[in-house]
């Protein structure tokens, strides 16, 4: 199944001129005990794990070890503090679904205005086949289970 | 879920940026906004969209190269 990238109007610089940036982010579904939530989520081949908000996984009731917090090591050396948690997650495309569920690291972001979720390796890629088209501005996302294709 | 977009969906305005913003179920049009998921998701209720789709909007002067918190 293919998804478009996500367009965002930007401020044009040196890299950047034409002022829009594409971005490979998925609407997913994020199912808590409490409720769900679809959101768009970045997916990132170069990050080790998905990573959602803490103020999220609080509000859907995603499992959260709250007692467990420790630090990620960002680009740069900027440390995060991060929760541990599972989340069910859902990507669907008219009527072909997939559900998984995801080990996620919950961030306590300390501003609202640098909050972002990111599909990673732990939680995602390892769930999904995907090929980005940077070109065609859409990835090609197929889930796989036992080398099979697995949308339901 | 939401019904994936056929064709991309509409860019999204400098205005918006480091804002969530919510998506109406069928991805063409931003309903709400706000400086929080919660209070964009709220916004989207009261225009009267049950389920929206929430992104988070990157910051117009910013490029994506870690994290940052």
């Amino acid at each position: 199944v293919k998804f478009p990238y996500q367009r965002y109007e930007i401020d044009a610089s040196s890299t950047n001129p034409n002022a829009v940036l594409y971005r490979p982010e998925l609407p997913i579904r994020a199912i808590g005990s409490s409720t769900e939530k679809s959101l768009f989520a970045r997916a990132d081949t170069g990050a080790d794990e998905t990573l959602l908000p803490l103020s999220i996984g609080r509000k859907i009731g995603a499992l959260i070890e709250e007692s467990q917090k420790s630090t990620i090591e960002a680009f740069g050396g900027h440390a995060i503090e991060e929760f541990p948690g599972e989340v069910e997650f859902e990507l669907a495309f008219r009527r072909k679904t997939k559900r998984w569920r995801a080990k996620v690291g919950f961030v306590a972001f300390l501003d609202p205005i640098n909050e972002l979720a990111v599909l990673g390796h732990v939680g995602f890629f390892d769930h999904f086949i995907v090929q980005f088209d940077t070109r065609g501005r859409q990835m090609t996302v197929t889930p796989y289970k036992n080398g099979r294709n697995a949308w339901n | 879920m939401a019904k994936q977009q056929e064709l991309p969906p509409p860019m999204v305005p400098k205005e918006y940026a480091g804002l969530w913003i919510a998506w109406d179920r069928k991805l063409t049009k931003i309903v709400a906004s706000g400086p929080t998921f919660d209070e964009a998701c709220e916004k989207a209720h009261s225009a009267g969209e049950a389920d929206p789709v929430l992104a988070k909007v990157p910051k117009a002067n910013a490029r994506f190269v870690g994290e940052s918190a």
